[in-house]
């Protein structure tokens, strides 16, 4: 209290520089977590691959991930082989990863297969980041009989097999797209936009369905915990409105551990994707995925030609991992509670 | 700024002339208790507060005390509008809050303020303290941005913090400094009456003093009143021009804090002060302490009578079979028992 004691001088305090933002001091404390940093690097690289890929291919970097090649004598080219195609205008091409059954460029095809994962992961997560902090709030804001009829509609929720369910509603999606021409105008406005994105569309619906549920239950416990705080009862003491409560009191102070389930959550959906991929019921089928680069490989002889399937798994394996560990680092910056543990 | 300046002219007056701020009668704030698997029904009600009158007069202190869960946070609270009461009117400055819904009560705010128990927990961690003590001015759409951060400065001298913690946020500072941030922040209005929620009890007690000092002086020079909810009653004694004590949701006893604590009437009273300290050797190795048996029955089910009945030393029959009314036995002198 050295301070309050001469409490009108107005000289500088000497460590002005110790004066850190709530985000700053976060930032600081995810810096010393290396793997998380270094998770934060290969994110950001992934997202930069994915978005300039069509760039990476027009300066001859990247082959095209559709285009099947017809060299002689080749399938499932071994990584590091090069050969010639005379169909092209360039014939020269060296297939770093290898080739996969028809013959296409591995390396192109899993670098354009981010493109599908990175944008169902994030997408996945945005909706579910959205529907479920709104939805969240709102029932332990208000509370009474509002929260307890949202709560047990999220209860009824959870008790549907999420796996089954996308399953079932990717297959008969398909079926919607396969039977365009007997369906009614709405469903074919769904069905072009569908095919316009690769297959893109109904996974997003599909995932973003149950996806809410995880984060709305947290939102909900993190505003019944806050709400009590008297620092919002405060903010209604001088006459805020429950706009301002709910967006300035509460959201900053909750929106922490929000975001790390939301960053866990990316690696997630990427995997769901994966799966429904592999299963053949992801996205359409020239698209690259890795779901569906590793059903190729399942389909052939994969112990012969290990990268087929090292290829699109060691991919799915880094970009999963990082965003754990990402989640991870910004757990420990986001909660000072857990400091130093 | 000098929208905050004015002051609504519905002043009342009692029988001696003395400006009423705020007047309570008979204020009931019953906490419901529900049970029951998805359809929830009210089983019962935890009675906080049951039936409490009083009268706070402009520019002064009025106390209030009693143990824990005795009511008196929630009374303070429901005074407020913090928490709708169950029954009863607060009605302040010729107003009464509890007609009041939605933007005219938020209107109403501007007037009334609240001090916090825990200065760890009234500050949004997550904003400054200028952007704390600047939020009323700001909720309230009150000045330019120029003008608010200037308020803020003066806020800050006059609370004795210095005016360059504004870009701080509030893990920075100690207790006692933060409760002076909540204090900026209840005064940054202007407004008439304060209700100090504990504001000390949280603190050191080398602290206590300093800012009990300067809520006093802060009344002095703003001419505030303060509706003072605390636990401490030599505190209570050196601030409180006027002192309510409570015990289960009820005053039993509301006097001029000398005539209190000279004369207390209520044996409850009595048991509380007879536990204080005496700063005079010779005087307190003559006090004798009241211990009362027993706990404090539970809100949910009062005791029938006199609420005290449980515990009392001296109870009678009528005790147990009739409520005591507040009565007036000496001039500002107020007792809630049947033996006095």
């Amino acid at each position: 209290m050295a301070v309050a004691s001469k409490p009108l001088s107005l000289s500088k305090p000497q460590d002005e520089t110790k004066t850190r933002t709530p985000l700053a001091d976060a930032w600081v404390q995810f810096r010393r977590n290396r793997l998380a940093v270094v998770s934060l690097v290969i994110i950001i690289l992934l997202i930069l691959l994915a978005i300039g890929a069509d760039f990476l291919q027009s300066i001859g970097f990247l082959d095209d991930p559709l285009y099947q090649h017809e060299a002689p004598g080749m399938t499932f080219a071994p990584p590091m082989t090069c050969t010639q195609d005379p169909r092209r205008m360039n014939p020269q091409w060296c297939f770093v990863f290898g080739t996969d059954d028809l013959r296409r460029d591995m390396m192109s095809r899993a670098i354009y297969g981010a493109r599908v994962s990175l944008s169902v992961g994030f997408v996945g997560a945005t909706i579910a980041m959205l529907i479920g902090v709104t939805y969240g709030m709102i029932a332990g804001y208000y509370g009474g009989a509002i929260d307890n009829l949202m709560m047990r509609f999220i209860d009824f929720l959870y008790a549907i097999p999420d796996l089954a369910l996308f399953i079932l509603l990717q297959i008969f999606f398909k079926a919607l797209a396969a039977e365009r021409e007997r369906v009614g105008p709405f469903a074919q406005i769904l069905v072009d936009i569908d095919r316009s994105m690769g297959g893109l569309f109904f996974l997003f619906i599909v995932l973003g369905l149950l996806s809410w549920i995880g984060i709305a239950r947290l939102a909900r416990g993190q505003v019944l915990s806050y709400k009590q705080k008297e620092f919002v009862e405060a903010a209604r003491a001088i006459g805020a409105r429950d706009r301002r409560i709910i967006f300035v009191h509460l959201l900053p102070n909750i929106l922490g551990p929000l975001v790390v389930v939301g960053v866990q959550s990316v690696a997630g959906f990427i995997g769901v994707e994966t799966v429904l991929s592999y299963l053949g019921i992801g996205v359409n089928a020239p698209t690259p995925s890795w779901g569906s680069m590793i059903a190729v490989a399942q389909n052939n002889v994969f112990g012969a030609y290990p990268h087929l399937v090292l290829v699109p798994a060691g991919m799915l394996g880094v970009t999963v991992l990082a965003f754990y560990f990402l989640a991870d680092g910004l757990r420990d910056a986001l909660d000072p509670s857990l400091r130093g543990s | 700024m000098t929208e905050l300046m004015t002051q609504p002219q519905t002043a009342q007056k009692d029988a001696k002339g003395r400006e009423v701020l705020l007047r309570v009668r008979n204020l009931k704030k019953y906490f419901p208790i529900m049970a029951g698997f998805i359809i929830q029904r009210e089983v019962g009600s935890i009675k906080a507060v049951d039936g409490v009158s009083f009268d706070v007069y402009k520019g002064e202190t009025l106390g209030l005390v009693g143990e824990s869960g005795c009511g008196k946070s929630t009374t303070g609270r429901t005074v407020l509008q913090l928490y709708r009461p169950t029954a009863g009117t607060v009605e302040f400055e010729g107003v009464d809050l509890v007609k009041l819904k939605g933007e005219a009560l938020r209107r109403m705010r501007r007037r009334m303020q609240m001090i916090f128990q825990d200065p760890y927990a009234s500050l949004n961690p997550r904003m400054s303290v200028g952007r704390i003590i600047a939020e009323p001015l700001f909720v309230h759409g009150i000045g330019t941005p120029a003008e608010r951060a200037e308020r803020v400065q003066y806020l800050l001298e006059k609370v004795g913090l210095n005016p360059y913690f504004v870009n701080r946020y509030p893990h920075e500072f100690s207790g006692g400094q933060r409760q002076r941030i909540g204090i900026a922040r209840a005064l940054a209005l202007n407004p008439s009456l304060i209700v100090a929620d504990e504001p000390i009890s949280a603190l050191d007690v080398s602290i206590q003093a300093q800012v009990v000092n300067l809520l006093q002086d802060l009344q002095q020079e703003l001419g505030l009143t303060y509706l003072f909810i605390a636990h401490d009653l030599s505190m209570v004694r050196h601030i409180c021009d006027r002192v309510a004590v409570m015990y289960l949701g009820k005053i039993v006893e509301l006097a001029p804090s000398d005539e209190l604590y000279n004369n207390p009437l209520h044996p409850y009273t009595q048991a509380l002060l007879s536990a204080v300290p005496v700063p005079d050797p010779a005087k307190e190795r003559k006090r004798q302490r009241i211990i009362l048996k027993g706990d404090v029955p539970s809100p949910a089910n009062p005791p029938v009578g006199c609420r005290f009945n449980t515990r009392c030393p001296v109870a009678v029959e009528s005790c147990f079979r009739d409520e005591p009314e507040l009565k007036e036995v000496s001039p500002g002198h107020f007792v809630a028992c049947h033996l006095t």
